[in-house]
């Protein structure tokens, strides 16, 4: 069991580092791609298959995320990957516009329909 | 000795029979080879069309339909999907050929490239460049509509970028209040003018206080009215939370940390979807005045209402 000031101080770290990840102003990053589209590929590769294509979006949520760290960088690319996660095939079916692909019908929900308000690129 | 025969062999080369070419000639003038660009233009064959345009172009560089054909050559890279090409074209009509009718056409078909290209802020500059340059009362009408409606379309994309200064839908009603009295009454821009002050009474959301509210994981996608992204924010925020404590409480750091990194980027998600879906509250709420006002005014059917059709 940590001591009392040790858990204060681990929620504060938390607390703050969430604050600031969630600050678009660092998302200017680039080329920090290494690693983590890495995992999504062993995801796509290996899990995704067995899984089963369910996801109700297009781009999916992984291809999404592969595309936020890209153009975004690691931090950002996590979070708005995490945020489509939550939005995924619920309300956001009501307001994007449907697309067809391969015979199914998705829900349009691209990178740059998240990121209009702040993001020049 | 050798002169004898020299003289047999020039003889011989002189007289012998010659397969010679009695093939009908085919001159080909400036008339019969823009016929061809055109032709081809019209059966849609866009890429042939551009290259016949093209010979036209260097092989009568003086023609008095040499302005033409530089523009119809961008116009055929255009439909062709080859718009780097057509950009280079038609920049090169409006710049070569700035006194002939042709120039106009060239910078209005730039800014129709650009909004297809998904770069509406060059689209703006293009007609802004010519509201400025041209003196044609008809051109400078149909440039400031187009440059008006094109940012109200636009609007959301033109006040993310950070180096454009002005409100949008604000220089739209600038630039539709430069059209002259008859242009007005052309495009119908009265109605159009009375509409859009209604823009402002929009129902919006504050991205702020939708921020604000994430703060309790689902608040800001409630205030967005997004009920169930609300719904499922919360349960897994709070899940998460509740299951990190728990494995700090119990000792098992590792887990906890585990969790915590996870909760960390669902909860960061969830303040960044909830200011972001406030932008997109307004975004669409924006968007859907402006359809409704567009049909309302006809602009729809107005030809040159076509710049967008290209939007995607």
């Amino acid at each position: 069991m940590l001591p009392r000031y040790d858990r204060y101080f681990i929620l504060w770290v938390f607390i703050v580092f969430i604050l600031i990840s969630a600050s678009p102003v660092f998302a200017q990053e680039k080329n920090q791609s290494g690693y983590f589209p890495g995992i999504i590929h062993f995801y796509q590769e290996y899990i995704s298959p067995v899984d089963g294509d369910r996801c109700a979006m297009h781009p999916s949520c992984s291809q999404y995320m592969k595309k936020c760290v890209k153009k975004h960088g690691l931090l950002t690319g996590w979070i708005m990957g995490c945020d489509r996660l939550v939005r995924c095939g619920r309300d956001e079916v009501k307001i994007s516009s449907p697309v067809w692909a391969d015979g199914k019908k998705f829900t349009y929900d691209s990178v740059e329909n998240n990121d209009f308000w702040w993001s020049d690129k | 000795m050798k002169k004898i025969f020299l003289s047999i062999f020039v003889g011989i080369l002189l007289f012998s029979p010659v397969v010679g070419f009695s093939g009908e000639s085919v001159v080909v003038d400036a008339q019969k080879q823009y016929e061809l660009a055109q032709t081809l233009f019209e059966e849609k064959e866009f890429s042939a069309a551009a290259h016949e345009y093209i010979r036209f172009f260097y092989l009568f560089p003086n023609h008095e339909k040499a302005a033409r054909a530089r523009y119809k050559t961008g116009v055929s890279f255009f439909y062709a999907g080859r718009f780097e090409d057509a950009a280079r074209h038609l920049e090169k009509t409006a710049a070569d050929f700035s006194d002939s009718r042709f120039a106009p056409d060239a910078m209005f078909k730039l800014s129709e490239l650009y909004v297809a290209t998904d770069d509406p802020g060059k689209a703006a500059s293009v007609l802004r460049n010519l509201i400025t340059l041209t003196r044609n009362p008809q051109v400078y009408d149909r440039a400031c509509f187009m440059l008006g409606w094109l940012l109200l379309d636009k609007a959301d994309v033109f006040k993310s970028r950070s180096d454009y200064k002005v409100y949008p839908v604000k220089e739209a009603e600038k630039y539709f209040s430069m059209i002259s009295l008859e242009g007005k009454k052309k495009y119908r821009i009265d109605d159009s003018i009375t509409s859009l002050k209604k823009i402002h009474h929009l129902k919006k959301k504050t991205p702020a206080v939708a921020g604000a509210l994430s703060i309790i994981p689902g608040g800001g996608f409630l205030y967005c009215e997004r009920y169930r992204d609300a719904l499922v924010s919360f349960l897994l925020n709070s899940s998460l939370i509740l299951a990190a404590y728990q494995s700090f409480e119990n000792d098992n750091y590792f887990l906890g940390g585990a969790l915590s990194f996870v909760e960390a980027g669902f909860y960061a998600g969830n303040i960044y979807g909830s200011v972001s879906s406030a932008h997109k509250y307004n975004k669409n709420k924006q968007k859907e005045f402006i359809d409704k006002m567009s049909f309302q005014t006809g602009f729809i059917n107005n030809s040159v209402g076509l710049i967008f059709k290209y939007d995607f």
